[in-house]
């Protein structure tokens, strides 16, 4: 029987280079059988040797999400290879080096072929070889295929042969007694190692679990094993397993890859330190949001924007245009009313979505690219651990904090990551209560436009709340130490073309996901209209809002908020652009709808995460405690005088 | 790819079954960091294209 060499690796390393380099010209090309993947086979002699070579699509792990990666892991584990090559780019070792460990696991014959070592030499990355060996138990050999460097070496270690690694990659006490315990069960023989296939049953790898089945018959004490494993992590297995084979990947690279001597401290490092550093870092922030949303995104893109497109195109020219030709084509109010209403689809859902949601959001999309690119983001999750840290929160709970900022929906569910469940219902809080999402906070940093002052105390009120609710966190829950951890890079210069790429990709995917609803919610409104729904829920929701002093026009506002967050922002910005707030009154609204009822999406989620109960009465909780905090900030205003 | 906010390197396909936990929609293009769930909409399929071609020019030379 003819000897096999498989070689594997994701897509682009060159594997097919070293393909042709083995087999020259004698290459079949075929679908892999029930596939429509195709897969090079060709013949090669090493040193008299014949082989039959196999060139496998692209992968990235021993569990296949695609076609392709399935067809891959088929080839490893049923063509009982002579030589795996794993072909990785030697620049990534870090990212591509997990699934080296998962084929060293599975005790396939394994040679890591480094390619690609010219960029990465390049770049200033050494690497000890003989450590990266040492550290895998495995042949580790150099090459630039293109150019033919290190093939002669591979081709002569695949000549001598050599010894499958010994080595064992050690995963938590829980996991590892599991591997034993489903290693015990599995009686039959196996064409790759008994502990890979516990690990592929722990990640719950279906395929495998077939295979299992038909060869052991009765599994009902490993499915028990597995489900039991399951119950005992709050993140799925297959995170767990993955994270820790990056940690070991790691681990190992901070021991091969050799230093390139301490460079003197940058200008950038030393603003990168003081952007984390909670005396110097708050100040920076506070300028951060003044100079980039509220000038830029309040100024330019809700004054000067907005005015132009909301103005002067819709209101002086496709308002009044579409509702003379509604009215002269359509006779029937009812449905005049659903696309010219007072809540149109054209005249409120269009209108709200293109002249004031788009430019507010482009803008502030702009500068949360600089801010992305430049890094300032994990820098201010490290600020933010900090304070937190201060004031006695679980550092854990920053990273949801600081994605509430983008998304609270999205965010609400990353709150799974936390240990307790208190933790998990107080950052639940948290987010619903005061982190303002980035399409809400930027319409809100709009209103204030012209009013530095009313800014200040909207962000002094919420900072408050967030710091109460803090103080409250300390008492309830026992401080823990974070598990999370940050890379900070390092502080750079934004490159244009990131920043007009991430700002594009940004907008289109906002304004994709976001008009469809401004239509739905315009649809439900002339619905609820219809049948009387609307009138009674803005009628209850206007006595909380008459006893903060505020017109009765906002309860519609509120209404919106529930739909969107942003889309209920947008309604306080047409009700303040259309004279009816003071700036005292301004300053309560918006401090009311930030702390008011999340979005519709994230209510779900707090329901899904939560369950019922405790989903139903956070929205209760902070129905009331939004007004409450709303009917206080009025009344402090008026007792001190202060008009803003 | 790299996420913007821990550093976790990951291959975009890795993002795909933190998505299958999403309760709200499995289609919304926005890739997620498997490590931390940082979101950010994923590129479009020609700009994609067109930084392949530029990357295999630099390449080749």
């Amino acid at each position: 029987m003819v000897k096999k060499i498989i070689i594997v690796g994701s897509p682009n390393v060159g594997k097919s280079v070293i393909f042709n380099y083995f087999t020259g010209r004698y290459v079949t090309v075929s679908n892999y059988p029930g596939t429509t993947v195709e897969v090079s086979r060709g013949k090669g002699k090493i040193d008299g040797q014949e082989y039959e070579i196999i060139d496998t699509p692209g992968m990235y792990s021993l569990i296949p999400i695609t076609e392709e990666e399935r067809v891959a892991r088929s080839i490893l584990f049923n063509e009982a290879p002579e030589v795996v090559l794993h072909v990785i780019d030697a620049k990534n070792l870090e990212r591509m080096l997990p699934l080296t460990l998962q084929l060293i696991e599975a005790n396939l014959p394994v040679i890591l072929v480094l390619n690609i070592m010219d960029e990465a030499e390049r770049l200033g990355i050494k690497f000890d070889i003989e450590q990266l060996e040492k550290e895998l138990g495995i042949p580790v050999i150099p090459t630039v295929s293109i150019t033919g460097q290190g093939m002669a070496l591979l081709r002569q270690i695949i000549k001598k042969g050599f010894t499958k690694s010994r080595v064992n990659f050690i995963y938590d006490d829980f996991i590892e007694t599991s591997i034993k315990k489903i290693e015990n069960f599995l009686k039959k023989e196996y064409l790759i190692s008994k502990r890979a296939i516990s690990l592929l049953l722990l990640q719950e790898d279906t395929e495998i679990f077939q295979i299992v089945r038909e060869k052991e018959g009765n599994i009902l004490e490993i499915e028990k094993i597995v489900r039991n494993v399951k119950e005992n992590y709050s993140r799925s297995i297959n995170y767990t397993i993955s994270l820790r084979r990056h940690q070991i990947a790691t681990q190992i690279c901070s021991r091969v890859l050799k230093e390139q001597g301490k460079a003197k401290t940058t200008l950038l490092e030393k603003i990168s330190r003081i952007t984390m550093n909670p005396w110097t870092g708050i100040p920076i922030l506070l300028a951060v949001l003044y100079f980039g949303l509220y000038k830029f995104v309040g100024e330019f893109g809700a004054g000067t924007i907005v005015d132009f497109i909301e103005t002067d195109i819709f209101e002086n020219n496709i308002n009044p245009f579409v509702t003379e030709i509604f009215s002269r084509v359509i006779p029937w109010k009812v449905i005049q009313e659903l696309f010219v209403g007072e809540y149109g689809v054209i005249t409120l859902g269009i209108r709200y979505a293109i002249a004031i949601i788009l430019p507010i959001v482009s803008t502030f999309f702009l500068v949360f690219a600089v801010i992305e690119d430049t890094g300032y983001l994990p820098r201010l999750a490290m600020l933010i651990d900090r304070v937190f840290k201060k004031i006695g929160l679980s550092g854990r709970a920053v990273i949801p904090m600081v994605l509430g900022l983008g998304c609270d929906t999205m965010a609400t569910i990353v709150t799974r990551t936390l240990p307790t469940k208190r933790e998990r219902i107080m950052a639940t809080i948290l987010l619903a209560l005061a982190v303002p999402c980035s399409a809400q906070l930027g319409v809100i940093f709009a209103l204030f436009e012209n009013n530095p002052k009313a800014l200040f105390v909207w962000l002094s009120v919420i900072s408050m709340v967030f710091l109460f609710t803090g103080f409250l966190a300390k008492r309830i829950l026992p401080g823990e130490q974070p598990i999370f951890f940050i890379e900070v890079p390092p502080l750079r210069l934004p490159k244009i073309s990131n920043v007009l790429i991430k700002t594009y990709t940004r907008m289109t995917w906002y304004f994709k996901e976001v008009f469809p609803l401004f239509i739905l919610a315009s649809v439900l409104i002339w619905f609820g209209q219809l049948t009387g729904i609307f009138e009674l829920v803005i009628k209850l929701l206007s006595y909380p809002v008459k006893l903060l002093d505020l017109p009765e026009k906002t309860a519609v506002a509120y209404l919106f908020g529930f739909f969107r967050r942003d889309y209920g922002a947008a309604g306080l910005y047409d009700i303040n652009k259309a004279g009816l707030l003071s700036g005292n009154q301004l300053v309560v609204a918006v401090v009311t709808m930030t702390l008011f009822l999340p979005c519709i999406a994230q209510f779900l989620i707090n329901i899904k995460e939560r369950g019922w109960k405790v989903g139903v009465s956070i929205s209760v909780f902070i129905f009331f405690f939004a007004f409450i905090i709303g009917f206080f900030l009025n009344m402090l205003l008026n007792i001190l005088g202060v008009k803003l | 790819m790299k996420c913007n906010l821990c550093g976790y390197e990951f291959d975009e396909k890795e993002s795909i079954p933190v998505c299958q936990s999403c309760p709200l929609v499995k289609n919304c293009k926005l890739i997620r960091c498997p490590n931390c769930g940082y979101e950010w909409p994923a590129e479009p399929d020609w700009l994609k294209k067109i930084k392949e071609r530029r990357n295999r020019k630099n390449v080749k030379r």
